[in-house]
């Protein structure tokens, strides 16, 4: 077994763990850290369930070997706690999920969307929101939800 | 019985499960990169796309060689003479967004942009991209039409010294490590058109030569096991023309191609008619917007 000491950031916390090289990050988050709401979907990195921000920037923990976080920050769909931040809010408002597997990856998607363009037009929404799929609801509920995160975010920002 | 032929079993081909376990080694340098990828079932990974997909698939490998921490091959540079230079490290949404590439290739800076999406473009790299040889990537087509070079390193593992490849000229068999890629100062401008399902991409570098002419060059993707290439040179008197005889040229450039493949998604037949009707509005298309262009300045 080539086993091995990582350290990253987890969900603004320090963790360090011994584990394969060759683990997964999906697998290190759910069997190590009992963060079930990184989802497993396709496993080929196409679905957008295992979705987390790695220095923000979403990535699939499906196809992300946990050498590949090491000294990085990962925030998974957990990290806010108990209370709704303004993504997840919106996404409620909105009934922007039905069945909610895929929706810890589209609020994470979301967050990365709204940092990089605070007030995304809908070809932008689009774009992004196509790494991401949603067999329940339709999407024009999603785009509300990203939408209204937005108008939310900014609202928080002008206080 | 004996003659039926032993099929895999179709559940379980692929998956997490199946990766083997394997080390890690950082390279400290380029050299070092070439030195560590020596041992047997060695592998380079770059953004890791093609290569998790290998591992799920059951490729055995026992050390793999992360190239993430060398910044020599992250770089995206102008070179003396215009050259515009892209490290082998450069991920898709770099090479998007950069300033240089937006001013120096912005038909390639738009392409890439669009690839798949944000996941795959923050994390798949250009030299992964090439040296994957995937004959349905858009970027190995698109830097064939615009006439790149690859820059790959050394034979005598000195760190120093470089091999230049002109894209067309890649081959199965190359095992060095790709650096850079170079796209020439005079780049074309590219133009794009695909069919709805993926069975031909055709990717058009057309470039005025001055009182020279023009150059055209034709590169699919989708339609042979490779990405395939094919450029033809146009005298100053045809150039003129070139939009009204868009179609003759076209059929001349995919006559010049490889046979395209068959295969359940459309026959070979149907690949060459249709990258012939792609070529044609491409070259139409582009030479039109050059004759704009030329009004416009």
């Amino acid at each position: 077994m080539n086993e091995a000491e990582f350290s990253f950031t987890l969900n603004d916390r320090p963790v360090t763990l011994n584990t394969r090289a060759s683990a997964m990050l999906v697998d290190v988050l759910r069997n190590d850290y009992g963060l079930f709401g990184c989802r497993i979907g396709c496993d080929q990195a196409v679905c957008g369930a295992c979705t987390v921000l790695v220095d923000g920037t979403p990535m699939a923990a499906c196809s992300t070997f946990i050498f590949e976080i090491e000294g990085r920050e990962v925030t998974t769909i957990e990290a806010t706690g108990q209370t709704p931040d303004p993504v997840q809010q919106a996404f409620i408002d909105a009934r922007g999920f039905q069945c909610g597997y895929c929706t810890g990856g589209m609020i994470l998607l979301t967050r990365s969307l709204l940092a990089r363009h605070p007030d995304p037009d809908d070809d932008t929404i689009r774009a992004w929101l196509g790494a991401n799929v949603c067999r329940c609801t339709g999407y024009s509920s999603i785009i509300d939800a990203v939408k209204a995160a937005g108008r939310l975010l900014r609202q928080e920002a002008v206080r | 019985m004996d003659s039926i032929e032993q099929t895999t079993p179709l559940i379980g081909l692929r998956g997490r499960q199946r990766i083997p376990d394997f080390s890690v080694a950082y390279p400290q340098s380029i050299a070092d990169a070439v030195h560590l990828r020596e041992e047997a079932r060695a592998v380079w990974m770059a953004g890791g796309i093609d290569l998790v997909d290998d591992l799920k698939q059951g490729r055995a490998v026992e050390r793999v060689v992360p190239l993430s921490r060398l910044q020599d091959l992250k770089e995206i540079a102008l070179t003396p003479d215009g050259t515009l230079r892209i490290g082998a490290l450069v991920t898709y949404r770099e090479l998007s967004e950069h300033p240089l590439v937006l001013d120096k290739a912005p038909d390639l800076a738009k392409l890439i942009g669009a690839v798949a999406n944000i996941r795959i473009r923050s994390k798949a790299t250009v030299g992964g991209s090439i040296m994957s040889r995937n004959g349905a990537y858009d970027l190995m087509p698109a830097l064939l039409a615009l006439g790149a070079t690859l820059i790959f390193h050394g034979e005598d593992g000195d760190g120093a010294s470089t091999a230049r490849v002109a894209a067309s000229q890649l081959t199965d068999d190359e095992q060095r490590l790709l650096q850079a890629v170079e796209i020439p100062a005079s780049a074309s401008q590219l133009k794009v058109d695909r069919t709805l399902r993926p069975s031909a991409c055709a990717f058009l570098g057309f470039a005025t030569k001055g009182s020279n002419g023009a150059l055209l060059r034709l590169a699919t993707s989708c339609t042979h096991p490779r990405p395939a290439v094919a450029e033809v040179t146009v005298d100053a008197a045809s150039a003129s023309d070139l939009a009204a005889n868009a179609a003759l040229w076209a059929e001349q450039l995919v006559a010049s191609l490889p046979m395209p493949m068959s295969d359940t998604i459309a026959s070979a037949d149907y690949r060459r008619r249709v990258l012939i009707v792609l070529a044609k509005r491409l070259i139409a298309s582009a030479t039109s917007s050059s004759i704009a262009d030329t009004d416009h300045e």
